[in-house]
C-alpha cells in the first residue's frame, strides 16, 4: 500500500503565472507519455513479473512516478494562479478553462482526457519490459519539447531533474531486461504455460 | 555514479538553491530532507537490479537513516509530514489551516 509523506519529491516554486506554459506541461500529466500513464503502467504490469527483483523494481519506478505526477500537479497548479480572463483567452488555455476553470484535469495538450488506452500490460515480462523502456524514451522526448517551448527557469529546472530520471529510469530497465533475459537462456522457465504451449512457447 | 550525478549536483548548487528555497530554517530543514530522501531513493532502484552490491546498500541505510531523523526535527518544528505523526492534541494538525500542503505557491497556504 502507499504512504504519503506531505512533501515534493523536488521542489516546485514558480513565481510567474504562465497559462499557456500550463497547456504544454499539462501533457506530462494526463497524456500519453505523462507521469500518469508511466505510474499506472508500472504498478498493473508489476503483478505478473516472474521475479521479485522486477516486482520490486516496477514498484519502486511506480511510486516514484506517482511522485512526479504531483509535482507536475503542481507546476500547472502554480501556472495558473493569479490569471485573469484576457489572459486565458490570449494564451490558448481557453478552451481547457471552459471545463476545468484552473483546476488539474489528466489531459494532453490538446484537451484529449487521459485513457489506460496509452498503456500496455500484456503479461509478458519481456514485452512489458521492453514497453517500459520506449515509454521512458517517449517521455524525455516530451521533456525535451517542453524545454524548447519554456523560458521560465523556474519550470525549466524542475523539468531537467524529471528528464533526468526518465534517464536513470531507462538505465534501470535496461538492466531489468538483461538480466531477465540471461534467467530465461538458462532454462526458459519464466515464460508462462510452457506446457499450454504444446511444448512450444516462445 | 549514481548518487554524485543526481541533479542536486550537477548543476551550479548554490544559485538552484536559491531559487528553490526561501532562506529560512525550514526551507532549509526541507531542502536537506528532499536531497537526503531523494538520494535514498535513487539507491534504493539502483539496488532493485543490482541486490548484491555492499556499497550501495550501507549508504542506502545511512541515508535513511538520516532523512528518519530529519523528518523527526521537522515534524517537530513545523507539523507532521505524516498524517500518523500528527500529535494527540486537537486540532487535527494533518488538516490544520495553519500547514501548507507542498504545492501551494510562495506565501500560499
Amino acid at each position: 500500500m502507499w504512504e504519503y509523506d506531505r512533501k515534493l519529491m523536488y521542489p516546485v516554486k514558480i513565481k510567474n503565472p504562465n497559462p499557456q506554459l500550463a497547456r504544454y506541461v499539462i501533457s506530462q500529466y494526463g497524456g500519453p507519455d505523462g507521469e500518469l500513464s508511466a505510474s499506472l503502467r508500472y504498478l498493473s504490469q508489476r503483478y505478473t513479473m516472474p521475479d521479485n527483483q522486477l516486482r520490486g523494481l516496477l514498484t519502486d519506478i511506480g511510486t516514484e512516478e506517482l511522485a512526479h505526477l504531483e509535482m507536475v500537479g503542481a507546476i500547472v497548479y502554480q501556472l495558473t494562479r493569479g490569471i485573469d480572463v484576457p489572459a486565458v483567452k490570449e494564451s490558448g488555455f481557453d478552451n481547457y478553462f471552459m471545463n476545468h476553470t484552473t483546476g488539474v484535469y489528466p489531459a494532453n495538450t490538446s484537451g484529449e482526457p487521459f485513457t489506460a488506452a496509452y498503456i500496455a500490460v500484456t503479461g509478458d515480462p519481456v514485452a512489458d519490459l521492453n514497453e517500459d523502456l520506449a515509454a521512458e524514451q517517449k517521455a524525455r522526448a516530451t521533456y525535451n519539447n517542453i524545454l524548447r517551448m519554456s523560458d521560465d527557469p523556474d519550470v525549466n529546472d524542475v523539468i531537467k531533474f524529471l528528464r533526468e530520471r526518465e534517464i536513470v529510469h531507462y538505465q534501470r530497465f535496461g538492466e531489468a531486461v538483461t538480466q531477465l533475459q540471461d534467467k530465461l537462456t538458462e532454462k526458459n522457465k519464466f515464460y508462462m504455460g510452457k506446457d499450454n504451449c504444446n511444448g512450444r512457447c516462445n | 555514479m549514481y548518487y554524485p550525478n543526481t541533479p542536486y549536483c550537477i548543476d551550479n548548487m548554490t544559485e538552484n538553491i536559491a531559487r528553490r528555497y526561501n532562506n529560512n530554517s525550514k526551507d532549509e530543514l526541507m531542502c536537506q530532507i528532499q536531497q537526503a530522501s531523494f538520494a535514498a531513493y535513487d539507491l534504493q532502484l539502483y539496488l532493485d537490479t543490482h541486490p548484491d552490491c555492499a556499497e550501495a546498500l550501507e549508504l542506502y541505510t545511512k541515508l535513511n537513516a538520516t532523512v528518519a531523523s530529519l523528518k523527526q526535527d521537522y515534524e517537530n518544528a513545523y507539523g507532521p509530514l505524516r498524517a500518523a505523526n500528527s500529535p494527540c492534541d486537537t486540532p487535527f494538525k494533518w488538516a490544520d489551516t495553519c500547514y501548507e500542503w507542498p504545492w501551494a505557491k510562495n506565501k500560499e497556504v
